[in-house]
């Protein structure tokens, strides 16, 4: 088994099968380009910086690589049909703790960076799902996001909007 | 920004649902799994989500229907800006425009959107973008019979490319008789005087064409369309007003390939008075051209189930301010347009409104 070393923007390193990077459209492309699994060559040594990535991140993204190990890799852009994507109970488990907080994020933004299609669609999936039945206040407190708005901005959004209300 | 009560350590130890288990997770200060994953989410501390990027929001978005984008809206400025701008929530037909230049090609595509809860209430949004920056159109119940002058607005935007030094002279008697026959009487009522003589001079550089994709549509819409349609029909004599352009300046060919019948009758009629316009039916002298060239229309009636427009000129249109000001009365798509063209922030795009009562637009 192939192990290729990734090391975090932390200089946490972590060995991983190579079957698993294939998930990864940014590892899978310099995997190739380089030859890093060439196992006659030196360059199969070399470990890969992820500067954008923390070691706890991914640490997670790990996680979820290996329990969709196997799962058919998207390629090209995402051209399914949002409403039909479910996201399954693990990843729903997956996702939840750290839901509201910077970690998610983190997650969401480290799949886009390591192109993982199949990873940012569902983390995006499970954002969105938190949106749904919510008032624009509830989700301003879950989220922390601030009130940005002027009591005169906020009128004019609500009459730009009046007539689809 | 108000914290919610922390279960006890005992509540999440204990055997519960995953709902319960996400629950004690999310709030208490030591999760039971997921080691170095989760510290502790700071709910309500940060504002996490108007910090991710926006092309994992418009990601987010994709998911959600129009009125959760409404929702989200409200919830900061920069989800304002990017929900009004989504485009991936289609839950209609797609309207799909594409303007093509000599050499470039400046595409988008428009999707025309029904509202969840008011079929009778759309909205049109670009789906793609290249480029170009373009405004969402919502178009209330009681405008959708301007939708075709809604959407040509923004096509023709883009026509709208550059200034020139040196533009022609054309035959502003010509213009002014051929304003009075204008039929629509659209005027936006932003428009000012001070404004048009700012407006730059410009000329047009390529291809429009504009297709409607009928075969998918739902029977519901249908009418919709024939609707739009019809007003497109009745909006050719802003098509016209470009041929004439085209007559005027340089070598041309209109390509006119209608569709249904429900508005044959009306692109035959204008198709004529095109013809009636153009220099291969009537005297070059009447038009004092400039270039007087062969130039052919043709008229399919019945062509499947689309509809396609092309003029295509071989060369560029160049027109003074004096020439625009009178193309301007006539066609007054051109005035939001050319606003645009000058201050982005305008908003006359978007209030494209029928004002029989026209502000007057009269040349020096």
């Amino acid at each position: 088994m192939v192990l290729i070393t990734l090391v975090s923007s932390d200089e946490q390193n972590f060995p991983v099968e190579r079957e698993l990077l294939k998930q990864s459209g940014t590892i899978e492309t310099l995997i190739v380009n380089m030859n890093l699994d060439d196992e006659d060559t030196d360059a199969a040594a070399m470990p890969i910086p992820l500067p954008n990535v923390k070691g706890d991140v991914l640490e997670k993204v790990i996680q979820w690589m290996e329990h969709h190990k196997g799962d058919p890799v998207k390629e090209g852009d995402n051209e399914d049909n949002n409403a039909e994507i479910v996201v399954p109970q693990w990843d729903d488990d997956f996702f939840k703790p750290a839901m509201y907080g910077s970690k998610h994020l983190e997650l969401t933004v480290a799949a886009s960076y390591l192109d993982i299609k199949n990873l940012l669609t569902l983390s995006c999936k499970a954002i969105s799902n938190t949106f749904k039945g919510k008032t624009g206040p509830q989700i301003r407190e879950e989220w922390g996001v601030p009130n940005e708005f002027t009591p005169e901005e906020e009128e004019a959004i609500r009459k730009e909007n009046e007539w689809s209300e | 920004m108000s914290m919610r009560e922390t279960p006890t350590q005992s509540e999440t130890e204990t055997d519960m649902d995953p709902h319960e288990a996400y629950l004690s997770v999310k709030y208490s200060m030591k999760p039971a799994t997921f080691s170095a994953f989760e510290l502790q989410p700071q709910l309500g501390n940060e504002d996490y989500l108007s910090n991710l990027p926006d092309d994992c929001l418009r990601l987010v978005f994709g998911f959600l229907n129009r009125i959760h984008m409404k929702t989200l809206s409200r919830v900061s400025q920069k989800l304002h800006s990017l929900s009004i701008n989504l485009s991936n929530v289609s839950t209609g037909f797609e309207f799909i425009m594409e303007v093509r230049r000599d050499s470039d090609y400046i595409w988008s595509k428009y999707s025309l959107q029904r509202s969840l809860d008011d079929p009778n209430h759309q909205i049109l949004v670009p789906k793609e973008i290249k480029g170009l920056k373009i405004e969402r159109i919502a178009v209330p119940a009681d405008q959708h019979e301007n939708l075709s002058t809604l959407i040509l607005s923004l096509n023709l935007q883009r026509l709208i490319v550059r200034n020139v030094d040196n533009p022609n002279v054309v035959n502003a008697k010509f213009m002014e008789d051929f304003a009075s026959s204008n039929r629509m009487g659209y005027m936006p009522e932003t428009v000012s005087d001070k404004l048009i003589e700012n407006l730059p001079r410009f000329y047009y550089l390529g291809n429009l064409s504009l297709r409607v994709p009928t075969e998918a549509l739902s029977e519901q819409v249908v009418w919709k369309i024939e609707g739009m349609l019809h007003q497109f029909a009745f909006y050719f004599l802003g098509w016209k007003a470009l041929c004439i352009m085209l007559a005027r300046g340089v070598v041309g060919e209109v390509i006119v390939e209608d569709v249904t019948e429900a508005v044959a009758w009306t692109e035959v009629a204008e198709a004529e008075c095109i013809c009636a316009l153009l220099p291969a039916s009537a005297s070059a002298s009447s038009f004092n051209l400039i270039e007087p060239t062969p130039r052919r229309l043709h008229l399919v009636t019945i062509i499947h189930n689309a509809i396609t427009v092309t003029v295509r000129p071989t060369a560029s249109l160049k027109l003074t301010k004096s020439a625009m000001r009178y193309w301007l009365k006539i066609d007054t798509v051109m005035i939001p347009a050319m606003i645009n063209a000058i201050d982005p922030s305008a908003d006359a795009a978007c209030c494209c409104t029928r004002s029989t009562g026209a502000r007057a637009l009269i040349p020096d």
